[in-house]
């Protein structure tokens, strides 16, 4: 547990080393917020509400969908398929440690530091442009912590699950875009989910994706009553329990097929 | 008592045959062709504790595959490992606990942290406490004087740097074996020389059992007792490096120079070259010794100086890694 702990806090202190990065991606993402936020006062164009929810709902929406995007960090993709290129998958795997714990701890860490330089500077830049983007009610926004920290770990195994197929193909390619933009789309990180034709939002419902973005966003407006809250963190959770048995299972076979490129 | 035991080990892959050319590269595309090779082809050995083995061969013989299985990254397709007692397959995290490795080529050092702080997290992930912690680093700066450099990032230190930094993070957690994959190469003759002392003491000191697959016979010469040399994956030799010599290269050469040129021949000995006054007598160890050929010559004419000459390693090892190709030879052309 130490040594998990331990990779958290380097990651801190490395992610605070590199201001440049930083610096960029608040501007870029602030510009994404603002244009984004633009486009729906522009979609409503002066609308009480559609689908049920307000132009301020959605503002809000907009703004903390920009701060989670900063916050679901998932290197894991990348680090599984850069180690498994370079061979050095080798030097992880030499550890008595659960090489998946050590790239969680990364992320994690990676997380942390991205809360402090990235979500709140965003923040502060969305109230000042249109206001405090507030939770329906405080118990909604712990029941959007919770639901956030599931949708966390679904949006990290698929990562992960990604990063295993380096195993096999050595080379993500084309999956990981692939997969970014499936992810951008159907999660409903940009287009909420209830702005979808009705029997495709249906199926997406029924996807792990909606639980990364959709349902803490969602929980955080206040656009779903209580019963619809158990119902649907049973489901994220089920998603994230299955998706673990998946990543649990063919982590065991990655590792004995484990293919070790070099010297 | 034995620390390392493998039996029969294979290893296989599957390779994808492709064919080359852009006819080729479209073909690849519908049809593949695999192939398997064999990279370790039933090898069997034990390594003794506290024992330096020298395990080489020429590049692409199965030495790194080799290390791989026996660290447990890798699975064997058939054949037994254990070390101590335990199968790296098994229970990897029992047996990697106990084991030290370094890859020359590659560093397990985090390129964006200091150097100690790799030591941190490696203190941490192998649960060393912390007076063990202190004693052994204490116990490695010594040898390696590395705490000029523990405050440095990785990425500003020297190959010779890195390379100790490397070696300090393999011992950290006294493991009882090592393995060691090139642990010179790239290294000044400096670097070279204070990475041999570190073998050397480490293995004096602890008592740990080393695996060095190397490509530079002078650490060979210097460090092994044993080599065990691999060729297209399978053992050829295996045995002390005097041993070797003894059995690949009998033969010595003996340098006579007189005061005038003669060319006096010897029963035991051939007389392999007569320039000027010098002669070159070469002799089986086993039929005649040295001191006795130099006797008989200058009973015949006065000597003036003499000079021996062993057998090259170099040579000795290239006439084995020969001779295993001539062995294995046919297959390679069936491949």
């Amino acid at each position: 547990m130490k040594s998990y702990l331990f990779v958290s806090k380097i990651r801190i202190q490395t992610a605070l080393a590199y201001r440049f990065n930083v610096i960029s991606t608040i501007l870029i993402q602030c510009l994404i917020m603002y244009a984004m936020s633009c486009f729906w006062i522009a979609a409503y164009s002066g609308a009480e509400a559609v689908s049920g929810v307000s132009q301020r709902d959605m503002i809000t929406y907009t703004t903390i969908s920009v701060i989670m995007g900063n916050l679901l960090t998932m290197g894991v993709q990348n680090r599984i398929a850069g180690s498994v290129r370079s061979g050095s998958v080798a030097l992880d795997l030499l550890k008595p440690i659960n090489i998946y714990g050590i790239y969680l701890a990364e992320d994690m860490g990676d997380c942390a530091a991205a809360f402090f330089q990235k979500a709140i500077p965003l923040l502060l830049v969305g109230t000042v442009m249109f206001g405090f983007p507030a939770p329906r009610s405080p118990v909604r926004f712990l029941l959007f912590l919770f639901s956030f920290a599931i949708g966390y770990l679904i949006n990290w195994i698929l990562a992960a699950l990604l990063g295993m197929c380096a195993f096999k193909t050595l080379k993500l390619g084309p999956l990981a875009n692939a997969k970014g933009f499936i992810m951008k789309l159907l999660s409903g990180s940009i287009f909420p989910l209830w702005f979808f034709p009705n029997g495709f939002r249906t199926v997406l419902e029924f996807l792990p994706f909606m639980n990364i973005y959709q349902l803490p966003l969602g929980i955080y407006i206040g656009q779903y009553t209580a019963d619809e809250i158990l119902l649907r963190t049973g489901l994220q959770m089920f998603w994230c329990a299955a998706l673990w048995l998946l990543f649990h299972i063919l982590q065991k076979k990655a590792a004995a097929a484990v293919l070790i490129q070099g010297g | 008592m034995n620390i390392i035991e493998v039996s029969h080990l294979v290893k296989e892959y599957k390779k994808i045959k492709k064919e080359s050319g852009l006819q080729g590269a479209v073909k690849n595309l519908f049809i593949q062709n695999t192939e398997s090779v064999r990279a370790v082809d039933d090898i069997s050995f034990e390594i003794a504790r506290g024992d330096i083995v020298g395990y080489i061969g020429p590049n692409g013989a199965g030495k790194s595959t080799t290390v791989k299985m026996l660290s447990g990254i890798m699975q064997p397709t058939s054949g037994e490992i254990l070390i101590d007692g335990i199968s790296p397959q098994q229970d990897r995290k029992r047996v990697v606990k106990n084991l030290g490795v370094v890859f020359g080529q590659r560093s397990q050092l985090n390129w964006d942290l200091r150097l100690g702080e790799t030591f941190e997290l490696l203190k941490r992930i192998y649960q060393i406490d912390d007076k063990t912690y202190h004693q052994n680093l204490g116990m490695l700066n010594e040898i390696f004087q590395i705490d000029r450099f523990i405050d440095t990032p990785v990425r500003q230190l020297s190959l010779g740097q890195r390379m100790r930094g490397d070696l300090v993070a393999a011992m950290l957690h006294s493991p009882e074996v090592l393995f060691l994959d090139e642990p010179t190469i790239g290294l000044d003759v400096e670097a070279k020389y204070s990475v041999r002392k570190f073998i050397k003491e480490i293995n004096q000191q602890s008592g740990t059992t080393i695996i060095l697959t190397t490509h530079d016979l002078g650490d060979i010469q210097e460090l092994c007792r044993r080599v065990i040399i691999i060729n297209e994956g399978k053992i050829i030799e295996d045995g002390s490096l005097d041993e070797l010599a003894d059995k690949i290269a009998p033969c010595r050469d003996l340098i006579i120079d007189f005061y005038h040129p003669v060319t006096i021949p010897h029963p035991h000995a051939e007389l392999v070259s007569v320039n000027e006054a010098r002669a070159v007598y070469r002799f089986r160890k086993d039929e005649i010794t040295a001191a006795r050929l130099i006797e008989d010559i200058s009973h015949t004419a006065p000597i003036k100086e003499v000079g021996l000459e062993e057998a090259k390693i170099d040579d000795i090892i290239r006439t084995v890694y020969k001779q295993g190709n001539s062995v294995t030879g046919e297959r390679m052309i069936d491949q």
